[in-house]
């Protein structure tokens, strides 16, 4: 198993960074709710696009800790149980984490996304039952990931834009 | 090098951070689940930079939303004006009678030496909603006053048009605001024609519905839903909503505050009533 970090430790810690970073800014805008009437669709799974599209070469053992903090900072911001998404979005990097990288075409990164929120809602519905007590609405979580894939194409569309200096070899994330 | 290239104990570097994280974000969630203080004051302590940092992105997002909501209104300002004085021209007579009957009520209360001044509630409190959070799991609301306006964990949470949740947690400059929605919400309430008690029950959709109901309640479609105040945890007669029947027999209740974009809201301070076991007379009572 070929190890894909940046040769220069510094520019791969730099691109766990961005990886980071653009996974703050889609907290951020995970936190809109687009309220239809009776029918409310939620963004919920939209930092999942930063794990789906983390950058390549970046410094495996800061991405690990950067997906962490991206979870803590979501589970505090959306006031839920601290650490669920922390969790989830570690889980999710080591099921997937081999399969996605950013120079990848378009379909197959809807896909990897698609499987990336099953997981989630997977982990949802079993670490909710046990932490909260009750089970999530699918319903929601269903309206958050039709949400989640419609504007999927956008946040692909302006990473790919504003990552020209990300690699784009065809090497794939290595994750242990 | 002890057996280890580079390559391998890199390797063994990760699969040490993985099972580190993961397992500290299994602790994690254990401890928030026993709500133990440590987890509860890190939560707070971030709470109140994360609604300074979100009041300060959603407020172009908040004037966009507002000046596409202004764009409709103008539209209709001909319409509404027409209807609006209609409306006062109905209130007028309305308020007269209200006068009157505050009168009278004064008057019945002084016959009978009824003292029933609310003196538990307290001046209102002005905030902003800083955003609101409709999650799988809870249904929040971050808003940017807190302990240094002396809000407390309990107080109801109100817009212009009702009863919008109440608070949970509190920090130096910022409060979480449990809304009515949420799965966990659960709230006295009365149908404000029969004065029949429910308890009104978050279930994470817009419409909360009544559970334990008694069998002899009387509920009406269009009854307006208010506070009934029973447990003393919030003040009587705060409007919350309309009640609706449904298929499932459970009624359930329209809230008015569904639909509505919620800007400012106002903190209702109120002294829960205290058991009289947790409520000791003091020395000077005993002697009077």
């Amino acid at each position: 198993m070929s190890i894909e970090e940046a040769a220069n430790p510094l520019q791969a810690f730099t691109k766990a960074l961005q990886g980071l970073l653009f996974g703050f800014i889609l907290v951020v805008f995970s936190l809109i709710t687009i309220d239809f009437g009776s029918v409310e669709i939620g963004l919920t799974f939209l930092p999942l696009i930063a794990i789906v599209l983390w950058p390549n070469r970046a410094s495996v053992s800061w991405s690990l800790v950067s997906m962490f903090l991206l979870g803590l900072f979501m589970d505090i911001v959306s006031g839920g149980p601290i650490g669920l998404w922390a969790f989830s979005y570690l889980v999710i990097n080591l099921v997937i984490g081999e399969n996605v990288r950013l120079g990848m075409g378009f379909l197959q990164s809807y896909w990897w996304f698609f499987v990336a929120i099953v997981i989630a809602i997977g982990l949802l519905f079993v670490l909710g039952g046990l932490v909260l007590g009750h089970w999530p609405r699918w319903q929601g979580l269903g309206f958050d990931m039709f949400g989640a894939l419609f504007v999927f194409p956008i946040f692909y569309w302006l990473k790919t834009l504003v990552s020209p200096f990300s690699s784009t070899s065809s090497s794939r994330r290595t994750i242990l | 090098m002890s057996g280890f290239n580079r390559s391998d104990n890199s390797r063994l570097t990760r699969r040490v951070v993985a099972a580190f994280l993961i397992l500290l974000s299994l602790i994690i969630i254990l401890a928030d689940k026993q709500r133990q203080a440590s987890i509860k004051s890190g939560h707070l302590s971030l709470d109140d930079p994360s609604a300074k940092v979100l009041g300060f992105i959603s407020t172009p997002a908040r004037g966009f939303g507002n000046l596409v909501r202004n764009a409709g209104h103008r539209a209709n300002a001909y319409e509404e004006n027409i209807r609006l004085r209609a409306e006062l021209a109905r209130l007028k007579g309305i308020e007269n009678r209200v006068l009157d009957l505050t009168t009278r009520l004064k008057q019945y209360e002084k016959i009978l030496a009824v003292d029933e001044e609310d003196t538990a509630r307290g001046k209102k409190i002005a905030a902003r909603a800083v955003f609101e959070r409709h999650g799988p799991f809870v249904h929040s609301a971050l808003i940017n006053a807190g302990g240094d306006k002396s809000i407390e964990p309990g107080f109801a949470v109100m817009t212009v048009d009702g009863f919008y949740g109440h608070i949970v947690r509190v920090g130096q400059s910022s409060a979480r605001v449990l809304l009515a929605t949420d799965l966990n919400s659960r709230i006295s309430v009365m149908s404000r024609r029969s004065g029949s008690r429910a308890i009104m029950v978050g279930n994470n959709t817009s419409r909360p519905t009544l559970r334990f109901i008694a069998s002899g309640a009387d509920w009406a479609d269009g009854d307006q839903v208010v506070t009934s105040g029973d447990g003393g945890e919030l003040p009587a007669g705060l409007p919350i909503g309309t009640a609706i029947s449904t298929k499932e027999k459970t009624p359930k209740v329209e809230l008015y505050t569904d639909g509505k974009a919620v800007d400012w809201v106002w903190v209702y301070p109120f002294k829960p009533i205290a058991p009289p076991e947790n409520d000791e007379l003091k020395p000077t009572d005993m002697t009077k």
